[in-house]
């Protein structure tokens, strides 16, 4: 591979270093932040 | 070019390879369509289903594709699988359209809105998960379409070379896809399982194959002491027919390659994909890529006629058993005679 | 060498088993992932709520009252046994003609019934014939209620798609919303034994529009909720 183009591909490869873990963490965090599962609760009487 | 190398034929082993694929994907798709659900697999919709084995296959060879090139770089034997890993990137492609295809005709049907439109205005708030899937879908189908010889000749090897590494953001466009959709529904644990396996696998791979060509990159030839001149080795490390990389402390490398008692040094660069010439052998009296078998001579750096294909040659002189090297290119197929061992 | 026609001796063996391993593996992932649970709302989609009762289908038509708040709904049968179904067009859409006039009039409505757990949704063909007046049915306040679950469409969580409810689906959730399909609530777990609940908005209205982002994930909203006979609506506010 030229060298240019082995220097584009490292560095592809360490952003997917980065971004891979950083995707898959924002996904674990988002379905983290979503509500438990919860039984429905009467707040007030009619 | 190669006089073995025919760019439409079908040789025994490329029929083979896409038999393995296809055979592959065949398999995959019945057991996840027809024999998951014969098995008591919770009963879905047709459409629902073949979205789903479509959507992870194509993410599955996703994988295998990227994986294949740390693969060859860590054991030799892999070098098979990257020769024709252009048809796996094809079928990938044509998976992920199928899978567009089935999400277009059921969640996007039916409805007074167009899909285009829909596409872009169903995903209100959080985080999206359908723009990923079509920046990804865009991007293969780009490779794809460009993945013919044609394209790589019209483009030239560093430009189609540049655009081809576009898959890196591909991929992590269909991770993305994968885990702000699906993975967000209770449910998906297997799949969740197999994204990160894949992605973990995956970077280990590449990591384990950069460290091992860090320490051949941090191998740069030492200075002789006549200017411009680069001490490469010692002729006799070279075995018959193969040959020596060297790494100049600037520029491309070098491959030093020993033909019947004779040294010459040619660009490490094959003319077609870039592929390791210095990696490759001497037959029939012709340097040999190892990745798609284009040859050249090795006195002039051309490939034997009627190809036209050009390589940089390199000069050479022995001091006292040591290889010396120029490491000033000559153009392209620049004839220099043979070093002689003595 | 990959390129040659016939690969060395060496490299045989090994070819040959990645050949035959290659396919092995994706026939077993195929599986692996076929086999996992893949419904989002489980087994209970087939088993929350009361069970339906048996209606006169499709022919000669269904007979019942026809009111549009929240949605146009249709109540057939009468006292312990009426049942009321959630209406709707072809595809994506609102049910055909101008309902306005038929409010709380008995009407005929002709169509295909889709139908899982305690919801019940009759898709028109053609829009329903006027048969004179009539009284509404009465509904039961039950208060205000902290519910989790997920906003869904009438349609699909009605047996329309499978799985007709989870993020995957959650395009085609809101595009089922935009054109007018009654939207539902799946709860978490069921509430006085019901697993879906018609969701309107606070005014009494169709869903808050404020909710259209939430289409499709877990959410926990608050709202009073009504028991129009077997149905129960939730009159969800938007969070905040």
């Amino acid at each position: 591979m030229r060298l240019r183009h082995r220097r584009v591909h490292l560095l592809a490869w360490r952003a997917l270093l980065v971004l891979l873990p950083l995707i898959l963490g924002a996904a674990l965090w988002q379905r983290a932040a979503a509500p438990a599962r919860e039984v429905p609760v009467r707040i007030a009487p009619p | 070019m190669s006089h073995r190398f025919v760019p439409v034929g079908w040789t025994r082993s490329k029929i083979l390879y896409d038999a393995a694929l296809l055979g592959g994907v065949a398999a995959y798709l019945v057991a996840y369509v027809r024999l998951a659900p014969l098995l008591g697999a919770t009963p879905l919709d047709d459409q629902s289903l073949r979205m789903r084995a479509f959507g992870s296959g194509a993410f599955l060879l996703l994988t295998l594709a990227l994986a294949i090139g740390p693969l060859a770089r860590l054991d030799p034997r892999f070098l098979p699988l990257l020769y024709n890993r252009r048809h796996l990137g094809v079928v990938t492609c044509l998976l992920a359209l199928a899978h567009a295809a089935e999400v277009l005709g059921w969640h996007f049907a039916f409805s007074p809105t167009p899909g285009a439109v829909a596409l872009l205005t169903t995903e209100p708030g959080a985080l999206p998960f359908i723009a990923f899937g079509l920046l990804a879908l865009c991007v293969l189908i780009l490779l794809a379409a460009t993945s013919h010889d044609f394209w790589l000749a019209f483009l030239g090897p560093g430009l189609w070379k540049g655009l081809h590494q576009l898959i890196y953001l591909a991929y992590a466009a269909v991770v993305a896809h994968l885990a702000f959709g699906r993975l967000q529904d209770p449910g998906a644990l297997p799949l969740a399982l197999l994204l990160g396996l894949a992605v973990c696998a995956l970077l280990a791979l590449h990591l384990i194959a950069a460290s091992r060509e860090a320490r051949v990159d941090a191998d740069i030839a030492p200075p002789a002491p006549v200017a411009p001149w680069l001490i490469a080795g010692r002729a006799a490390a070279i075995p018959e027919g193969r040959a020596l990389v060297v790494r100049p402390p600037g520029g491309e490398k070098v491959a030093i390659f020993r033909h019947e008692g004779r040294l010459s040094a040619v660009s490490h660069l094959c003319a077609h994909q870039h592929g390791p010439l210095g990696e490759g052998q001497v037959l029939d009296g012709c340097i040999t890529c190892p990745w798609h078998g284009y040859q050249y001579r090795l006195e002039d750096g051309r490939s034997p006629p009627p190809f036209t294909e050009r390589i940089a040659t390199y000069r050479l002189r022995l001091v006292g058993g040591w290889i010396w090297l120029d490491p000033r290119a000559n153009p392209p197929g620049t004839h220099v005679p043979a070093l002689v061992l003595p | 060498m990959g390129w040659a026609a016939r690969p060395p001796a060496h490299l045989r063996a090994f070819l040959r088993r990645l050949a035959l391993g290659l396919p092995l593996m994706l026939l077993g992932l195929g599986l692996i992932l076929g086999l996992a649970p893949q419904d989002p709302a489980g087994p209970r989609f087939a088993t929350g709520g009361a069970p339906l009762p048996s209606l006169p289908m499709p022919e000669p038509g269904v007979t019942g009252v026809l009111t549009l708040r929240p949605y146009p709904l249709l109540h057939v049968g009468e006292g312990g046994g009426m049942r009321t179904l959630l209406l709707a067009g072809d595809g994506k859409q609102r049910p055909p003609g101008d309902l306005s006039v038929l409010d709380g009039q008995r009407v005929t409505a002709e169509g295909f019934l889709l139908s899982r757990g305690d919801i019940a949704m009759l898709v028109l063909g053609a829009p329903p014939r006027a048969l004179g007046g009539a009284t509404p049915p009465a509904r039961e306040a039950l208060g205000r209620w902290r519910i989790t679950g997920e906003i869904c469409d009438g349609k699909c969580a009605a047996d329309g798609m499978r799985p007709g409810i989870g993020i995957a689906h959650r395009a085609c959730a809101a595009l089922c919303l935009d054109g007018g399909i009654p939207a539902v609530f799946v709860s978490q777990a069921p509430l006085l034994g019901h697993a879906y609940l018609l969701l309107a908005g606070p005014d009494g209205g169709p869903m808050d529009a404020a909710l259209r982002p939430l289409i499709g994930r877990r959410v926990t909203l608050e709202g009073r909720v009504e028991r129009l006979g077997r149905l129960l609506i939730f009159h969800a506010e938007p969070p905040g």
